[in-house]
Parts: structure tokens; sequence; C-alpha cells
């Protein structure tokens, strides 16, 4: 009998405090509910939603030299990449580089593979179509869409063993056709020949001139960038690359920074 | 008018009424239902922190009327073998008997279809085809998952029906009659701190938790879990058949909910407008103390709407009252639903036989002492207060 009391007592006090607590969440608690049609969620820098290549403002180059890492990394190889070598720059050319999204399963290996920065995980969603064989997205779009998270390649220093690796959050410049640096640069331009150098548009060529004491710093970083690529896959460039090169003075100069 | 009415013969008359008044519960039904359904899931939203339904009609609230519309348009689904007779058949039993349930509830001073002095006896009874409509529908459909849902909806509404009419007994103990308009009557002679809530609590607490089980409401959805059984009953139902059932479900909430308000909360009892000027012009004279312009201003308008005391006012003041405290008791089965988990049967049984059954009967017995007692000391008010303060020697008689 005491026992049942006890019992009932005890029950009574917890379902008092769950209604409680729901109570409260009704009424103290606003609503988390994103509106979505009518409103977007903002997304975490971590969020994966789609693969995209970069591109370097600097310049309107991809980012992208095919060297097919990305391919190779690719689990369920939804990957395409068709290119070929341009007799007069030495560079390879992408002629396709398409993603089917359809299948895609967003695992970020592609990024972790890409030696050259050149692709990231953007965080675009709404991405769907009516059609499955539209979700394969070509190198315009990936190009488009990876543009805003896209800056002027800067030659850092090399990652610490440990440290965060670059990919894990990316930055959303915010970058738009019209911060192409390079009065001759465009979206989706093909890798340049070794050691040319971009004529700025006017405003930031002056910027450059103020801000920097050196006399001509943004081809440095240019090379510098491009000199990374030969270091980390020897074998991926053609062997006849240093006669080729028309500025060998200011691979010189680079060699040297390197050096230090 | 009135003579046209008076010269149709007395079965055209009957017929009539029957219609229109069955007419208007079944429109009264629906409306609830829209309403009711919505509810659930805005209650449920708020307790998760969600906005609920939001794109259909006003913020939502209007989400029933598509709903219904897709149901209604929506393919028949039916599985080989189905005892076809039963499995079309349970959802109209369940539906008639959610509505019947309606047929006698007071819903207003006078305001009831059918003033049975049954009352109490005749929903306990009616109920009992909503057991048959469950049994029938998971019998019928041809599936292990409805039929065990069958049975266990049938062994807990069977269990706690019981439970449920020993709880009622009380009151009609203490007002003596089972008809639901004079247990109203009662609790509106016996005034605010008369309403049986208080009197019989217990009475009460077993009430609200038999009546979930017998609705089949969580935390006793055990009947339709659908983390166990996929939908239970009802599983094999689709399209306006599994929409009846859905239906029946809220109906038969609301309408438990009434009889709810009506046995313990004082139904439509409560005061209207000039009444509760009155009160305010009398505390803000200070009970006559010390009157004055104010206090004199809220009398004279409480007198000049005195007309709101009377006729079609009274009952739409009764009416508003008895919808407040029918959702009150809709709002709590709600809360309770998205409060608590389920439980298992065998905590479902113990529950029902081992504490509710004799909780009420120990609430019988004690309502007899104590009606015996007040009875035989000047028939005064029965009630656990008046009681405790006869043995004190504190009351005045």
């Amino acid at each position: 009998m005491t026992n049942m009391i006890g019992e009932a007592w005890r029950a009574g006090k917890s379902f008092v405090t769950g209604l409680n607590i729901t109570f409260k969440e009704m009424v103290f608690r606003p609503a988390i509910t994103v509106f979505y049609p009518d409103e977007l969620d903002t997304v975490p820098a971590w969020f994966r939603g789609i693969p995209l290549l970069k591109t370097d403002l600097l310049t309107g180059e991809y980012n992208c030299t095919s060297c097919g890492l990305c391919v190779e990394a690719c689990p369920v190889n939804v990957i395409t990449l068709e290119w070929h070598q341009d007799p007069i720059t030495k560079k390879k050319v992408a002629d396709r580089y398409a993603i089917d999204m359809s299948r895609c399963m967003l695992c970020n290996y592609c990024i972790e593979a890409c030696p050259f920065d050149a692709l990231v995980m953007g965080m675009d969603y709404e991405l769907c179509k009516v059609d499955p064989e539209n979700m394969v997205y070509e190198m315009e779009y990936l190009l488009r869409l990876g543009l805003k998270y896209s800056s002027v390649a800067q030659p850092g220093p090399k990652a610490k063993k440990g440290a965060l690796p670059p990919w894990v959050f990316h930055e959303l410049t915010g970058a738009t056709e019209e911060d192409i640096q390079d009065e001759a640069g465009f979206l989706g331009r093909a890798p340049q020949a070794k050691g040319y150098t971009p004529v700025l548009k006017a405003q930031y060529r002056k910027e450059e001139t103020v801000v920097d004491q050196p006399p001509a710093p943004a081809p440095a970083k240019v090379e510098a960038k491009v000199a990374v690529a030969p270091a980390a896959t020897p074998g991926m460039v053609p062997p006849d690359q240093p006669p080729a090169n028309p500025g060998g003075t200011e691979s010189g100069n680079k060699d040297g920074e390197e050096a230090e | 008018m009135v003579a046209l009415w008076n010269n149709l013969p007395h079965l055209v008359q009957i017929w009539l009424l029957g219609l229109g008044k069955g007419s208007l519960i079944l429109v009264w039904c629906l409306a609830n239902f829209a309403f009711a359904m919505v509810l659930e899931r805005k209650v449920s939203a708020w307790m998760q922190n969600r906005v609920g339904p939001w794109r259909s009609g006003l913020h939502g609230w209007l989400q029933a009327i598509p709903d219904l519309l897709k149901l209604f348009v929506k393919e028949y689904i039916e599985p080989r073998n189905v005892d076809r007779p039963l499995f079309i058949l349970a959802p109209l039993v369940g539906f008639l008997s959610a509505v019947l349930i309606w047929l006698i509830v007071p819903i207003g001073p006078g305001g009831t279809a059918m003033n049975l002095d049954i009352g109490i006896i005749f929903i306990a009874a009616i109920t009992g085809y909503d057991v048959i409509a469950i049994f029938m529908a998971g019998w019928g459909s041809n599936n292990k998952y409805s039929l065990l849902g069958a049975m266990r909806g049938a062994a807990q509404m069977i269990s706690y029906e019981v439970t449920l009419v020993m709880s009622i007994i009380g009151v009609v103990m203490m007002v003596g009659s089972l008809r639901l308009s004079d247990i109203v009557e009662a609790q509106v002679n016996r005034g605010f701190f008369g309403w049986f809530l208080l009197p019989q609590i217990i009475g009460f607490g077993v009430f609200i938790i038999a009546s979930l089980a017998e609705l089949n409401r969580a935390p006793f959805d055990l009947s339709e879990a659908e983390s166990e059984l996929v939908s239970g009953y009802h599983t094999e139902y689709s399209g306006f058949r599994w929409a009846v059932f859905a239906l029946t479900e809220y109906i038969h909430l609301v309408g438990w909910s009434s009889i709810a308000a009506t046995l313990f909360l004082g139904g439509w009892s409560g005061p209207n407008l000039p009444q509760v000027l009155q009160g305010l012009g009398n505390i803000l004279n200070g009970l006559g103390a010390f009157t004055n312009v104010a206090g004199d201003a809220v009398s004279n308008a409480a007198v000049s709407i005195g007309f709101m005391n009377t006729g079609m006012w009274a009952w739409a003041v009764g009416f508003i009252w008895f919808a407040l405290k029918t959702y009150l008791f809709v709002f709590l089965a709600m809360w309770i639903r998205w409060t608590l988990p389920r439980v298992r049967i065998d905590q479902l049984m113990d529950l029902g036989w081992k504490f509710l059954l004799p909780v009420s009967l120990f609430n019988i017995f004690l309502t007899g002492v104590l009606r015996f007692v007040a009875v035989n000391y000047n028939g005064l008010p029965v009630s656990l207060g008046s009681f405790t303060l006869r043995l004190l020697g504190l009351w005045a008689n």
C-alpha cells in the first residue's frame, strides 16, 4: 500500500516535471525554423555542397593543371577530365572537366588530393535538376560557381604538420568576373606560359604600386605559384620546360626566392 | 413560420428536427476536427521549437481543408484477402461512436440535441462501439500489425472503460442524476468552488488518465504504436477511409474533452460580461466600503448591458465558456501526448487494474461517506472542504 502511494507520488512528480519542460519549450523558446524557399539559411564554412573549380583572380586562369589526381582520388569515378598540351605554352589545357553530381557523394577526397588548390568544396546548395542527366556539371559552370571562393593566389608558407588543412574552411571571397585583375583575363582562361606577366587593370595596378615596395610583386607571386607545381609533381611536367620558358630572368628571381 | 411548423404532421416534425440536429452536429464535429488537428500539429511544433503547418491559410490554420481534399482524391488501396464488409464498415462504426457523443453534450443553457436521462451511461455505451470498430479494422485488414494493434486496443479500451465509468460515478452520486444537463445545473448552483473539479479531484485524475487510454492517445497509444506496429489497426487503410479514422480520433478527443468539461469544470457555466463588470465594480468600490466614481461607473455599465444576462446572449456566453473549457482539456491531452513516452502494455494494464480501479473505487466509497454525512447534517453541499471544516468544528451550521 505504501509502495503504491509512493510510486504514484513519484510518477506524478516526474509527470509534472515533464509537462513543465514542454510548456517552457512551447512558450519561451522561439521556433528555429528557417522558412526555406523564402529565406536561405547560412551554412557553415565547412559545408560540402559541390566541388568547384577555383580561378586565380590575378590572371583569370583556372588553378587546375589537369594533373588528374582528383580523378584518381574519386571513389565513385564521377570526375571526367580531358586535356591536351598546348604546344606554345607547354601547359596542359583542360578540354573538359565535368562532375556527375548525381553520383557524387561529397566525400571531399578530390579537394584533399588536389595539390594546386584548384578545387574547393562550395557551399552552394539548391543544385537540383528535373532531369538527372543535367546533373553533370561542366567546367564552365564549375568555374562560374567557384569564382566566389577564388582569390589571388598567395604563395603562403608551407602548412605545419598537424595544422588544419587549408581545404577545411573554404574562404568565401565573393569575387565576380569583374575582380579578375588582368586586363586580358577572362573566366576559364587556360594556364599561361611560365613567366607570363599580366597587365593589370587600372584600379588594381594603382593599388599594387602604392601598397607594395617592390616594383613587380604580382608576377613574382604568379611564378611562385607555378613553381610549386613541378616540384610537387615532377613527372607531369614535360622535360623541355626550361628552354621553352620565355621569361628566363624572372624565373631566376623566383628560384632565388624559393631557395630562401 | 411557427404556424407552418405547428401544422406539420408530428412524424415530419421529428424527421426534420432530427435531420437538422444531425447536420448541425456533423458540421460542428468537422469544424472541431479541422481546428483540433491543426492545433495538435501546432502544439507539437511549438513544443519542439518548430512552427508547424504554415503554408495553407492563416499561417497554416486552414491546413485541414487541403489535407481532407487530398485524402478525398487518393486511391483506395485494398490488400488481398481482406474481410471486405468489416474492412469497409470499420471506419464508419468508429466515426459513428465518436459523433454520437455530441448528441447529449450540453453545449449551452438548454443546448443539447437529446436530453437523455441516462446521459453518462449512454456515453459509456456508445464508446463501446469504438472497441468494435478498432477490432473490425484490425481483423478485417488481414495484416498482423493491424491485428496486434486491434488486440491491444481492445484490451486497453475494455479495461479502461470500467475505470472510466467508476470515476464518473462519484460525480453522479453528488448530483443524483445521470443527465448531463442536470450535472451542469448542479454545478451552476454550487458556484465556482463547487465545480466538481475540486470535490472530485480523485475522480477527475482517474477520469483524465482513463479517458486518455480510452481515446488511444499517447502515452497510451499502444494500438497504433508507430514504432512497433506500423500504424496499428489502420495500417492498411488509405484515402478517405483513413481520413475517417483521423476524423474519429479528433472528434473523439474533442467529445471526451467536452464531457470532462461538463462533468468537472461546470460545462457551459461561467460569468458573462455584466457579471464580470459588476464584480469589478464591487471590487473597485471596496465591496461597498469606499464607494467611488470609477466603481460606480463600472457598476452602471454592468447594469446598462444587463440584457446580456438573458436570451441568446446568455446562450452565446455559455457556448463560449463551454468551448473554452473543452479546448482546455483538448490542449491538456495534446500537452501530455507531446510530453510523455509510450507505456508498455503490461505497465498499461498494471496502471488500469491495479491502481486506477482501486483508486476510483475508493473515490466512490469516500464520496458515499461524505454524502451520507452531508445529507445527515442539514444537506450542506458535499465537498472535501466543508467536510474537513465540519470535522474541525469550524462550520457555522
